[in-house]
């Protein structure tokens, strides 16, 4: 057989593995470690890459942004920050059809910008928004798809564990990520509103709800307290980033500390729960970091293989077209979130397409926008959509079934994949803030 | 006879892997503390930190190998398990004898990265090498090649003792642990 053979096989292997269940750290490592064995019929070296993967790629400064990001949003979510904001929008929005609806995106897009991860936002959102939109006649599935899409945004507007995973398949700056994932995010918050606006007029059967005349209007100084602790996290943050004053990894640092000041001053932060969360912070860390460090021994089979060059020789040398090659992307990555989670989808496709994107002198920042974005798709559509099983554990309802979820996000997943599309089109959305 | 080793040997591996959990976890909160004082330091008094760059590599990889035994302990480590889930319903028996082989499988991958680090702990001890800046602020090899060994080597024999044991419990999802209950905001 030759490289490419074997290099082919093995990158379906994995895929097969991984839905049958296997460790996908141990996937990946393991048909890499076989597959350079076959390919070079060297045990010792395949051993040698091993040993340098594992020692170098842990080693890395920029790393320090996973647990930091990861204790921060825990931290956050302790301290109630994300139900504050969703009660401030209510407020806003509570006048018009879907406003609940609405609120849950606007919350959720702030709240995403505190918190680096959509598991976080979906479980959150599902226990202060859920049982209150149905309690005002919102049709269940509306109310379930609505959190399941928006808590999308948590992957996409930063800090984002998927941008700190893509930037480091790529070799691009977090800070740069970041600062990418701002303008889509905020596009992506927009549609939905407006989707919701357009479902609520339209198809009012599927929205359901009733208006509330309850007008209880917060006090100036209440709105202060509930939304000033979360603007001031995220303009630490960002702007600290923006400014090119702070690394991300000590944005990451100082964010964490003044969360924690935020808890403590709202004695929303037992000793122990403090302990839990930097425990949880653990476990998240060593997860992801350890699926970095085996993708990277896959990205250096691929490499010895020759696999991604094969492949960009195919598909720029062919006459195919731009939107040709994105949207077999896009497909492709549809088709694995349907199987495969965020994570994986991002370590195992991009080093793939990395030298097709150099080659087509494509932005390799907008690129990871178009991944993450195409990857979270995946989150809402069955059979594997991690956030629709999220909300339907959390919910704990059995009149909403897990079917009832999937139906509910499918619209959602679909402005998605036109925001997607937007995004491809004008480089621009990705690139304005850099 | 075997059995109350196998559980004896599964305490002894668990609580190794509780303990370096701690261990890690007062890593993440080290992290958090010296890159705050290197920011302040930096920033109010304009006199960095010296070292940072190496303390914070060197907290990543105890964070991540620390934690390790403990992430596989309570089955956390990243994977898609819907198909056994699946699976399971229809037939128990072959399930776990899949979930057996898996867990093997990951023995046995760990088990050679605790293989081949291990010479080079020994190398790194007898050496002594370091690195970052001579004169400036330096960090040995070898505590970083050692925690990579013991904690490869830990999680390889709690995969192990899974295999045996095929305690392995099948769940529907995995829930996050911080399943918390946002309280109220400050006025709770």
């Amino acid at each position: 057989m030759t490289p490419i053979e074997i290099g082919l096989i093995s990158v379906i292997a994995i895929v097969i593995l991984i839905y049958a269940g296997v460790y996908i750290p141990v996937a990946l490592g393991m048909v890499s470690l076989v597959s350079i064995w076959l390919m070079r019929d060297n045990f010792t070296l395949s051993l040698n890459l091993l040993k340098i993967a594992v020692g170098d790629s842990a080693m890395v400064y920029s790393f320090a942004t996973i647990p930091l990001f990861t204790f921060m949003g825990l931290i956050v979510s302790k301290a109630g920050l994300g139900r504050d904001i969703y009660e401030v929008m209510t407020m806003r929005f509570r006048k018009v059809k879907g406003g609940i609806g609405m609120a849950t995106v606007g919350a959720n897009a702030v709240f995403a910008a505190v918190t680096g991860s959509s598991i976080a936002s979906a479980s959150v959102f599902t226990k202060v928004s859920v049982p209150q939109m149905i309690a005002q006649d919102y049709n269940p599935r509306f109310a379930v798809g609505v959190v399941a899409g928006s808590s999308v945004l948590g992957m996409i507007i930063p800090p984002s564990a998927m941008l700190i995973i893509y930037s480091f398949v790529a070799e691009q700056s977090v800070g740069d990520m970041f600062l990418a994932g701002v303008i889509p995010g905020i596009m992506l918050a927009i549609a939905y509103v407006a989707a919701i606006w357009v479902m609520g007029r339209y198809t009012p059967g599927f929205v359901g709800g009733r208006i509330v005349e309850d007008t209880e209007w917060m006090s100036r100084r209440e709105i202060a307290s509930k939304t000033l602790p979360t603007l001031g996290l995220i303009t630490i943050v960002l702007g600290g980033i923006y400014t090119g004053w702070m690394t991300a990894v000590e944005a990451g640092a100082t964010g964490s500390l003044v969360a924690l000041i935020i808890a403590l001053t709202r004695r929303s932060m037992s000793p122990k729960a403090f302990w839990e969360a930097l425990l949880e912070t653990g476990h998240i860390t060593a997860a992801i970091l350890f699926l970095i460090t085996a993708a990277s021994i896959y990205s250096r089979m691929l490499g010895l293989a020759g696999l991604p060059n094969q492949l960009q020789d195919m598909l720029a040398g062919s006459s195919a077209s731009f939107w040709t090659i994105m949207l077999l992307y896009v497909l492709l990555m549809i088709f694995l979130g349907t199987i495969l989670d965020t994570a994986s989808i991002i370590l195992i496709v991009v080093p793939l397409f990395l030298p097709l994107v150099e080659a087509l002198d494509m932005s390799l920042i907008w690129f990871g926008i178009i991944t993450v974005v195409g990857a979270e798709i995946g989150l809402l559509t069955p059979p594997l959509g991690i956030s629709c099983f999220v909300i339907k554990s959390t919910l704990n309802d059995d009149r909403i079934s897990l079917k009832d979820v999937f139906m509910g996000a499918l619209p959602f997943a679909f402005v998605m994949l036109l925001v997607l599309f937007i995004l491809i089109e004008f480089p621009i959305l990705s690139l304005a803030l850099l | 006879m075997l059995k109350p080793a196998i559980s004896g040997l599964s305490r002894v591996a668990n609580s190794f892997a509780i303990a370096a959990n701690v261990a890690g976890t007062l890593a993440v909160l080290m992290l958090v503390v010296i890159l705050n004082v290197d920011v302040i330091a930096r920033g109010v008094f304009n006199a960095p930190l010296k070292g940072t760059y190496e303390i914070v590599q060197l907290a990543v990889v105890f964070i991540v190998f620390l934690q390790l035994p403990d992430v596989v302990r309570v089955d956390r480590l990243t994977r898609s398990d819907g198909f056994l889930n699946l699976l399971h319903a229809t037939r128990p028996g072959l399930t776990a004898n899949l979930r057996r082989i898996i867990n093997a499988m990951s023995a046995i991958f760990m088990g050679l990265i605790a293989y081949i680090m291990f010479p080079e702990f020994l190398k790194m001890w007898s050496t002594q090498d370091f690195f970052g800046i001579p004169g400036v602020f330096t960090v040995p090899w070898w505590p970083i090649k050692l925690v990579i060994a013991v904690g490869s080597a830990l999680a390889s024999l709690i995969f192990l003792l899974k295999v045996i044991t095929a305690q392995d419990r099948p769940r529907l999802v995995r829930v996050p642990e911080h399943d918390d209950d946002a309280p109220g905001g400050s006025n709770s």
